[in-house]
């Protein structure tokens, strides 16, 4: 009997990059679990609660929630962002609601689910050299830099490289982004410099917001870095447990 | 009124001139990497570090939080050992009462310890308006200030010049061309500044703490300029923020040695004075010891959600460590406190009606940095956030943003609307490309990304029978 998970895709991959969400169903079928994708779910009301509007934020986690609650096992997220406002902002929106604790009890982000189950490979002759960026919302909200790089440790078709000053915020910052594209795009200029510091020629996230931006900020510089999400890449590689 | 905000005009503006600064950046990401550096040798020697900053928050969060009281027994304690203290509603009113003290006593130099607050009610400019001269005697802080600028940096004023930069200051100074090497322009502000030292009839500082129990001034600094003004001249003249205080000697060691820790990565500073009161008897000291305590908004502060702000001890590591701040440096804020806390803080201090003040909550990618190395453990980039909201709500949002936001909330709360609203965003392809959002984002970047023909929640059916 394989294990049931809940898969919330976020709107982002949802309505921008289906395919990242098409290639998590399949890594994670591949890892044994069955998928469901509840119905009705949107969005988790990080837009609007980052830009100063709480009430429209509640409104629409509110949906998402109902949707989450309606479903069983591990509620998979393909975002270290959009778990982490969960997490973190959701017991701000609906406090004192057994409800929603019980969904977030739930809540883990792709990586974080999978990076249990893989072993680290050796990579081939032709690994592709490749960096993870680590999102600042799974690295200090959810506190987790190591699942993503060790899922990259675990595909021989990769050689994980580091990229310098890993830390360093990517500038993408949600509506930042566009509030303030100027200090936003040097952000990103710097982290795609170090990302190429590292030696790395593909770059992949969890987190589609950061990788959409540092792919835009590559390609006006016409650099050649190729950008990849994480469920893509795993699928890509045939990763299984 | 203050000048917390509004110095430089467009927050834009500013930002573009920033951004054009490469040297800048170059020096300020140096000083990231050399604070992430011993930060880490700091969680070493002290591997109890979350506990101490949580700790640090207790202790801060209760001062703050019993202010009044406390303050009420540093005034009754220090004015017992010939000490005094002004409450200063207002800047004006305590350039007020410093002006009067430089009258009364015909004071005609000022030497000035490292202070913020001074920054903040704009003393250098009150004191020349009278004929008053004040030198700075912190050698960041003299730098700045022949150069006419203000500081950029909570504890380094003059982060934004480079060594070269600063050679061209002082050698305009001098009249002769200086070389940029450390020990000889120290050397030059050693000997020009020795004078001020001497001469003047006020010593300026401001106070890290203010200890409830003792009346104690601590000021901590690494020059030794700030125990000069506080022993030389005939009258010291401290000023705090009310936020200041503590209440014990024994949380006031512990918040030293975590200033420190956090602002340079030592235990102490090179030098830690504790004043409290006047000199006796022939004692080394001033005759006078008059502490200026400043409001400026804080006690609305104090009794309001955000009070917690109020815990900042003005380490700097927040700026240091974000990554906008190090991008653009302090000027680009236009206030007098700068990088994430003084995102937070400049708004709550200014007034959210009205200002470009209110908008610097919104400078900030939200990547959590500030607050986790911060050593009272405020949550600064949650806070960032709130004040987003206050600022909104004051009015900072407009009707269009506003009706904006409530359209997505209605539409993405329910579920035939959000889909409806994908199909639409399918097709207005080209008009997001072209205006607004858009046009921003691709001014950075190439490619916007656009809603899929088939969204993820269309092209389910299918995945599940594939299964």
């Amino acid at each position: 009997m394989s294990e049931a998970v809940a898969l919330m895709p976020t709107c982002l991959v949802d309505l921008v990059r289906p395919e990242t969400g098409e290639a998590a169903v399949r890594v994670l079928r591949r890892a044994g679990y069955t998928v469901s994708f509840p119905p009705g779910q949107t969005c988790c009301g990080q837009p609007a609660w980052n830009s100063g509007f709480p009430d429209e934020a509640r409104r629409v986690a509110q949906q998402t929630l109902n949707a989450l609650a309606a479903s069983e096992g591990p509620v998979v997220v393909l975002s270290g962002s959009c778990a982490s406002t969960m997490l973190h902002v959701w017991p701000e929106l609906f406090p004192d609601d057994s409800r929603a604790a019980a969904v977030l009890e739930r809540v883990v982000e792709f990586g974080a689910l999978l990076a249990p189950k893989a072993q680290p490979a050796t990579p081939q002759a032709d690994a592709q050299p490749t960096a993870y960026h680590c999102s600042c919302h799974q690295r200090r909200g959810l506190r987790d830099t190591e699942s993503g790089a060790r899922l990259l440790d675990a595909l021989p078709g990769v050689e994980r490289r580091e990229a310098a000053e890993e830390d360093a915020c990517c500038g993408f910052g949600g509506t930042f982004s566009i509030k303030f594209p100027g200090v936003s795009g040097a952000m990103g200029r710097d982290k795609v410099r170090w990302t190429r510091e590292g030696g790395a020629e593909t770059l992949v996230s969890g987190d589609l917001g950061c990788l959409m931006h540092l792919e835009g900020i590559a390609r006006a510089g016409g650099d050649p870095l190729r950008t990849i999400s994480l469920p893509e890449l795993l699928d890509r590689e045939g990763w299984t447990p | 009124m203050t000048a917390v905000y509004g110095r430089d005009g467009e927050l834009g503006e500013r930002l573009e001139k920033a951004l054009a600064d490469t040297k800048l950046t170059v020096t300020l990401q140096k000083s990231r990497r050399h604070m992430i550096g011993f930060r880490g040798d700091v969680s070493e020697r002290h591997p109890d570090w979350p506990e101490r900053v949580e700790r640090a928050a207790r202790i801060r969060t209760d001062a703050v939080a019993r202010a009044p009281e406390l303050l009420a027994r540093f005034e009754q304690q220090i004015e017992s050992r010939g000490g005094r203290v002004i409450r200063a509603a207002t800047p004006e009113d305590a350039v007020r009462a410093v002006l009067e003290i430089a009258r009364e006593r015909g004071v005609k130099l000022v030497a000035k310890g490292k202070s913020m607050i001074t920054e903040e009610i704009e003393l250098n400019e009150a004191l020349e308006s009278q004929g008053v001269e004040a030198v700075e005697t912190d050698l960041g802080e003299w730098i700045v200030q022949l150069a006419g600028e203000h500081p950029s940096h909570l504890l380094a004023p003059v982060i934004h010049r480079s060594r070269a930069q600063i050679a061209e200051v002082l050698s305009e100074e001098r009249g002769e061309t200086m070389s940029d090497d450390p020990a000889e322009m120290v050397a030059y502000a050693r000997g020009r500044l020795r004078s001020a030292f001497l001469d003047a009839g006020i010593g300026t500082t401001g106070a890290n703490f203010m200890i409830a129990e003792t009346g104690t001034v601590i000021v901590l600094e690494n020059e030794g300029n700030g125990r000069l003004v506080s022993s030389i001249p005939r009258c010291h003249v401290v000023f705090a923020g009310l936020e200041r205080v503590l209440e014990t000697t024994a949380d006031a060691a512990f918040m030293i040695e975590q200033l420190s820790l956090a602002a340079v990565g030592r235990e102490l500073p090179s030098y830690v004075s504790w004043i409290s009161g006047a000199g006796r008897n022939g004692d080394d000291g001033p005759d006078e010891v008059i502490v200026i305590v400043l409001d400026n908004g804080r006690e609305a502060i104090r009794n309001s959600s955000e009070a917690e702000i109020l815990n900042c001890i003005r380490c700097g590591a927040c700026l240091t460590v974000c990554p906008v701040y190090s991008k653009v440096g302090g000027h680009a804020y236009g206030a007098v406190y700068g990088g994430p806390v003084g995102s937070v803080l400049t708004p709550l201090l200014a007034g959210m009606e009205e200002g470009e003040g209110r908008k610097l909550p919104f400078l900030s990618s939200l990547c959590g940095a500030c607050s986790d190395i911060c050593p009272v453990g405020i949550p600064l980039h949650e806070l960032l956030i709130r004040d987003r909201a206050l600022a909104n709500d004051a009015g900072l949002a407009g009707f269009a943003e506003r009706a904006a936001w409530q359209a997505w909330s209605r539409a993405w709360s329910s579920p035939r609307l959000y889909r409806a609203s994908a199909r639409a965003g399918a097709r207005s392809g080209p008009f997001a490309r072209a205006f607004g959002p858009g046009a921003a984002w691709a001014s950075e970047r190439e490619g916007l990304p656009l809603p899929a023909r088939r969204p993820f929640h269309a092209r389910w059916a299918e995945l599940e029978r594939q299964a």
